[in-house]
């Protein structure tokens, strides 16, 4: 094994104390600190309604999430990275927003659109009068799942533009002049080639939709009914009992749970691709 | 004519690329758009293929006008500078992709890319992704992809760019070969004046969005219409005083004239056994080292001449003095150019015939 300077050795030693002062030290705390009243307090902790409540609402909203920014991310990478048009380079800065934009505001934007207050209240309203329903976005689950779309809207977008970028036109004008239409050129030619990059976004995409905290808890307000996970572990803890802050480490360590499970696909399909 | 363009025009933006484009192309005959980069010549083929609309004019193929016909409903084979294989598909799914376009059924589909497979000689490679072929292979491959569906026209958009030298002339020989045999009339793009005159029946010279010429490699070669044609046909230099050669002085028309490299011979002082009267008084200024030539720059005067000489040959250094024959010019007059022989060497030949 060769000598390692002072330089490099300093390098590692500062990233691998950042490592584990950061990330592993608090991690461990959270699982420790879960099960500091023993199992079955752990048990019992993640199994009451409001958080089993919150864990359907947080899958549930990660999978329409990533299925509504999967088919955007695809659409605007290809019309971007693809086709000349007007506007390209404002979309291109616009569907950046949200990772310049606090979640919080992005949330107060949402109230201000949808709710009692905004602009579309009233379009709502007479929805609801016409068809006799009770649709509402703000403070119910459309507005979580608003408010999830929102911050994690260019996460699949931002993974295929570089590849559909560094790969040109040739591929796609080729398979036209052989007779394909564009459907067929898109479903053959270009899909494939995007295949590992969109799977890594979906996986960052969904680990950015469980742990959304900011925008969800500007637009929801009922526990047990538009709680997500980050908002119920919130709400454990900021509830001033001992048993609280333990049975908030509990439901921490399921979400921590769900994260772990994330970065293993993440490296798997990193390994893949 | 089968493939015609008449008075075709396309704009980029404000950018003319192409400028009342006229050119034809017989039935089974070869065609080389040929000039440097940026002339337009590529422009002209993806109009051809319908990848470009042009702005005005006419695109005919088989006396059907084309203008803004879909490229899949052209039946024309296109083969990419950088081939554009899929690179998610092996050997053969690439040379079947366009078999599979018109709806055959595989049973179809495998003889004849078993049959194109072996035509460009790359039998049992069919499992082979493109990111496992070397360049000359490639390019194989995207030549029966693009003939796989019979196609009416092949377009080849800088075949053998990609390539390198050694593998390019045996690439250049077999693609000759194949384009024969099969007959496709064939239309590519070119900068290398030495491919188009190998492989062309006709060379339409391009520059600057324009047709500078269109004719026959002979003609293109032997009788260049614009200096620029002259030029870029062989390394030739273009010289204004040509009155003050030996042998030329008596020429009064003309605002240029191009010396071809092989028109030229130079000496080393006191070997030169004929046409002493036609002889110039040059300077070596520059020799560089070809490996099988070598090329010079000598001075006469004001004017640098570019020319060749064999390994073989006298030894030259740079700063001798030698003597130059000038065997003849191309004079450019308007539109017009002329080809005129040495006068004085005319005259001292009547002794040695």
């Amino acid at each position: 094994m060769k000598r390692r300077s002072l330089g490099e050795l300093t390098a590692i030693i500062i990233a691998v104390l950042f490592v584990l002062l950061m990330l592993v030290v608090p991690l461990i705390s959270v699982l420790t600190n879960a099960l500091s009243k023993g199992l079955d307090f752990f048990v019992k902790a993640i199994s009451t309604s409001h958080v089993i409540s919150a864990l359907g609402l947080t899958i549930g909203t990660m999978i329409v999430t990533v299925l509504i920014t999967g088919v955007f991310g695809v659409a605007a990478a290809y019309c971007i990275g693809k086709f000349q048009f007007k506007g390209k380079s404002i979309l291109t800065t616009l569907i950046d927003i949200p990772f310049t934009v606090s979640p919080v505001i992005a949330g107060l934007a949402l109230i201000m659109t949808f709710g009692r207050m905004g602009w579309f209240h009233p379009y709502i309203e007479a929805i609801n009068n016409y068809f006799n329903l009770d649709i509402r976005i703000v403070f119910a689950v459309p507005g979580v799942i608003l408010a999830t779309v929102f911050v994690t809207f260019p996460f699949i977008y931002r993974e295929i533009i570089p590849v559909l970028f560094s790969q040109g036109k040739d591929e796609e004008e080729a398979a036209a002049m052989m007779g394909a239409s564009g459907w067929t050129i898109f479903r053959r030619i270009t899909f494939p080639a995007i295949k590992w990059p969109f799977l890594y976004g979906i996986i960052l995409c969904s680990a950015r939709a469980l742990g959304e905290f900011g925008a969800v808890a500007a637009v929801s307000k009922a526990r047990g009914q538009t709680f997500t996970l980050p908002l119920e572990i919130d709400a454990l803890y900021m509830s001033g009992s001992e048993n609280g802050a333990v049975s908030a480490f509990a439901v921490s360590s399921l979400l921590v749970g769900m994260a772990l499970i994330m970065l293993v696909i993440r490296s798997i399909v990193e390994k893949k691709g | 004519m089968y493939v015609e363009l008449k008075q075709v025009n396309k704009y980029y933006d404000t950018y003319h690329a192409s400028k009342d484009i006229s050119i034809g192309i017989e039935q089974g005959q070869v065609l080389a758009l040929l000039g440097p980069s940026g002339s337009g010549k590529t422009t002209i083929l993806r109009m051809i293929a319908g990848l470009e609309i042009p702005d005005s004019g006419d695109i005919t193929i088989a006396n059907q006008i084309v203008n803004t016909m879909p490229p899949r409903e052209r039946e024309i084979g296109f083969l990419f500078q950088n081939y554009a294989l899929f690179r998610h598909m092996t050997v053969f799914e690439n040379i079947a992709f366009g078999l599979e376009m018109q709806g055959l059924k595989q049973k179809e589909i495998k003889p004849r890319v078993a049959e194109l497979i072996e035509l460009i000689g790359l039998t049992g490679l069919e499992k082979r992704y493109p990111m496992e072929l070397s360049g000359g292979q490639k390019q194989r491959v995207a030549f029966a992809r693009a003939l796989a569906p019979n196609p009416k026209v092949l377009l080849l958009d800088e075949p053998f760019a990609a390539i390198d030298v050694k593998v390019k002339e045996e690439l250049r020989i077999w693609l000759k070969e194949t384009i024969h045999k099969i007959g496709i009339t064939t239309i590519f793009v070119t900068h290398d004046q030495e491919e188009a005159v190998e492989l062309a029946d006709i060379i339409v010279v391009t520059n600057q969005g324009r047709v500078e010429q269109m004719g026959t490699p002979e003609e293109i070669y032997g009788a260049p219409n614009t200096p620029f044609v002259a030029q870029f046909m062989g390394k030739s230099t273009e010289v204004l005083s040509y009155r003050d050669l030996k042998g030329f002085q008596h020429i009064d028309y003309g605002s240029s004239a191009i010396i071809r490299p092989e028109a030229i011979k130079i000496y080393k002082k006191g070997t030169l056994r004929q046409f002493m009267s036609a002889a110039e008084e040059g300077v070596i200024e520059r020799i560089l080292f070809k490996g099988n030539h070598l090329e010079l720059w000598v001075r006469i005067g004001d004017m640098l001449i570019y020319s060749n000489a064999d390994m073989d040959s006298a030894h030259f250094s740079v700063g001798e003095s030698v003597d130059v024959l000038i065997y003849r010019l191309y004079i450019f007059d308007h539109n017009t150019t002329q080809v005129v022989e040495n006068s004085k060497m005319n005259v001292d030949d009547v002794y040695y015939i």
